[in-house]
């Protein structure tokens, strides 16, 4: 028994509750984020000091809560999938949280969910308990609803809402599949569920069939794939930047990956078949939607869920390299995503404006947030030597066997490189707001821009957006320690053939690839460019329909089994 | 409310059940590990005793008694010190909410080791989370 699993999750709890109770002594807000600072690195120095037993002796750490083991009692377990997950969730919240130290209009509440946040992340990672993920995954939600709606602007608490309820009812489906399991096997441990609950040992086709479509739909709901996303541009737009980058970067992902616990647990394989679809779409279609927005956040927020598609395409394509492919860029994605997220927040926080068209000429005001922002846009544009270009060349190396998702996943990448050319605008153009006549700005509004001095940005700020530039660049120039150590110490399996990826074939696919978003950028720039994008932006589904949405995904889930079959 | 609006059965009526509730909820506590009930049910009995004294003396009177600040301190300091209970049983070489009472036979006094600490601290935890729910609905509709 070893108890760095229960630490990870109480040690922020811990804060949480001691944050709230020392409230009442009319403290600095110093102390408390002092208070939250350590906990986070308290943790992560655990998680690392860990390293040792899970990557090196290749254990599993497992620890009994209460002292009973397992079929009765709730047990930990922290396996390679677990330290990788949960390592990358703390470094993304350790740089939220410095990037959120100065902003004024944080009280003790935000650092409360913040912790409260953290705690139910790990939760969800560390547990082996299919009911306790559940509750973890309900602390996780009500605390991100919360830090949604902090801003207390409409529009965040619109968003907050619809997140409430749509993933009210992913949750309620999620827990009907859990009745259904315990119905079914007779326990709740995920070790017991692997062993009990399979279509050979006794469990009919059908009910198995719709009791892994109902957790896989609900969880779903969180990990914001096809056509379960429409919730999540809203919501990671309008929070506040931290909790975007947090939700973006990581929960996300957390949520795929509990998908991915339970699919290898009770082998589903067939349902991976479904995923590469699935990804491609997931891929493709928000790209179109992220060209035509306006608001820098939400564009941001649109190009989470296709990178999503990415990581999602390459685990149903379900070989070790596309496996190692999807966590590469799962890696990836949350350090590059965060650090979007961070620079964006940064603009709109000495600026005040959200709309690009707007901005303007800003490399000459904040040229340290500019490189920065210039890196992390090559990187999920997948241009080398940054690290998006090795994780998007191994999943298109492993997707040669299927044609179709790679030319999705292909166009994805040209909508990437468009959407963030015209996103880096912002910087390289030259100032023109006193010369604009576009009509993009109401009466006065000019005026008072012009006027309107760019505050300062404050260094707890600068600093993890250089960090995590600087991580981007490494993690892109050595990628193959960063390979073999996913594939032989987190999948625990060897990577049989070599790949190149700095090849001149993958390089001039790149240059290629680059080429076309530029030329398709010229083109949503042109008269008639703009009046399309203007009437996809309008093309938002409303709530009814993505509830409606969620019935019928689930319903795909549930019969596609027989549709291949015929 | 208006003091006219107030009937005084009402009043007397639930003013004589209110200690009786309280009493209740505590029993459904204590005896949370031996029949029915438990943290959960006892601490939303306790609750809805002092609702319904705001529900019949009115919530400003109520609100004086048990006023607001008081029971986001009981309720933050319950949550604290659940998690140190937790936190005990690891430092006594046990595993995280493991029991360090002495366990004696069924029917004995500390029948179930710590659960009834545990039940206890849930129970005021929940107790005070319905009434400060409560409070918060009555607030909106005043403004």
């Amino acid at each position: 028994m070893n108890s760095i699993p229960l630490f990870l999750i109480i040690i922020p709890l811990f804060a949480a509750c001691l944050i709230l109770l020392i409230n009442f002594l009319k403290v600095n807000l110093k102390l408390i984020k002092l208070i939250s600072l350590s906990s986070i690195i308290i943790s992560l120095i655990i998680v690392g000091l860990s390293i040792i037993d899970i990557l090196i002796k290749k254990e599993t750490l497992i620890y009994n809560l209460g002292g009973w083991k397992e079929p009765l009692g709730i047990c930990l377990y922290m396996d390679g999938l677990a330290w990788f997950s949960s390592f990358l969730g703390i470094i993304i919240a350790l740089f939220s949280l410095i990037y959120s130290l100065k902003e004024k209009n944080y009280q003790y509440k935000f650092y409360f969910f913040f912790l409260i946040l953290l705690a139910g992340m790990q939760g969800v990672i560390l547990t082996n308990d299919i009911f306790n993920m559940f509750v973890f995954f309900e602390i996780l939600s009500i605390a991100s609803y919360i830090l949604i709606a902090y801003s207390q602007e409409s529009r965040a608490i619109k968003a907050s809402f619809n997140y409430l309820l749509i993933s009210g009812l992913g949750m309620s489906l999620f827990l009907l599949g859990i009745g259904l399991i315990y119905q079914g096997c007779g326990s709740l441990s995920l070790t017991q569920i692997g062993k009990t609950f399979s279509i050979g040992k006794g469990i009919p086709p059908f009910m198995f069939q719709l009791t892994i479509s109902l957790i896989i739909v609900g969880i779903g709901i969180k990990a914001a794939f096809i056509p379960l996303h429409l919730w999540l541009p809203d919501a990671h737009a309008y929070a506040p930047t931290p909790i975007s980058a947090l939700l973006s970067g990581i929960i996300i992902k957390i949520s795929f990956l509990a998908i991915w616990r339970i699919i290898n647990i009770v082998e589903a394989i067939n349902f991976q078949y479904l995923f590469l679809w699935i990804g491609s779409l997931t891929a493709l279609m928000p790209v179109i939607w992220a060209l035509s927005q306006t608001d820098i956040k939400k564009l941001l927020a649109y190009h989470s869920v296709s990178q999503m598609g990415f990581i999602i395409v390459s685990f149903g394509a379900g070989s070790t390299l596309s496996l190692t492919g999807s966590l590469y860029h799962l890696l990836n994605h949350s350090f590059f995503k965060s650090l979007l997220f961070f620079s964006m927040g940064a603009v709109i926080y000495a600026t005040d404006i959200r709309d690009l068209r707007k901005l303007s000429g800003l490399f000459k005001k904040m040229p340290c947030v500019a490189i920065s922002f210039l890196i992390g846009a090559l990187s999920i544009s997948g241009i080398p030597p940054f690290n998006g270009f090795v994780s998007k060349t191994l999943i298109s190396a492993s997707l040669k066997e299927h044609p179709l998702p790679f030319i999705f996943i292909f166009l994805a990448s040209v909508g990437t490189v468009a959407s963030f050319t015209k996103l880096m605008m912002i910087f390289l153009s030259k100032e023109r707001i006193k010369n604009d006549n576009s009509g993009n700005f109401k009466e006065g509004e000019k005026a008072e821009l012009f006027s309107n001095k760019i505050k300062k940005i404050p260094k707890t700020m600068v600093y993890p957006i250089v960090i995590l530039s600087i991580i981007c660049l490494l993690s892109g120039i050595f990628p193959f320690y960063i390979i073999k150590g996913i594939s032989n110490f987190i999948l625990l399996k060897d990577l049989s053939y070599s790949i190149k990826i700095y090849s001149s074939y993958n390089i001039e696919k790149s240059l290629f690839t680059f080429i076309l978003g530029i030329f398709l950028y010229k083109f949503i720039t042109t008269k008639y460019g703009k009046r399309i994008s203007l009437r996809i932006s309008q093309m938002e589904l409303g709530l009814n329909n993505s509830l409606l949405l969620v019935i019928v995904s689930l319903i795909i889930f549930v019969i596609f089994d027989n549709i291949v079959k015929y | 409310m208006k003091k006219e609006d107030r009937s005084e059965i009402v009043s007397i009526t639930s003013r004589k059940l209110v200690p009786y509730i309280l009493l209740f909820g505590l029993y459904l506590i204590s005896y949370g590990h031996l029949s029915p009930g438990g943290g959960f049910q006892g601490g939303v009995v306790l609750g809805s005793g002092i609702i319904l004294l705001s529900l019949s003396r009115g919530i400003f009177l109520t609100e004086k008694k048990f006023s607001s600040p008081k029971i986001t301190f009981l309720e933050a300091f319950m949550i604290t010190i659940f998690i140190l209970l937790g936190i005990i049983g690891l430092i006594a070489g046990k595993s995280f909410l493991g029991n360090i009472f002495p366990l004696k036979k069924a029917g004995e006094i500390p029948t179930a080791g710590f659960i009834f600490l545990l039940n206890l601290v849930i129970g005021l935890k929940v107790g005070a989370g319905i009434i400060l729910i409560f409070y918060s609905l009555c607030e909106r509709q005043e403004e």
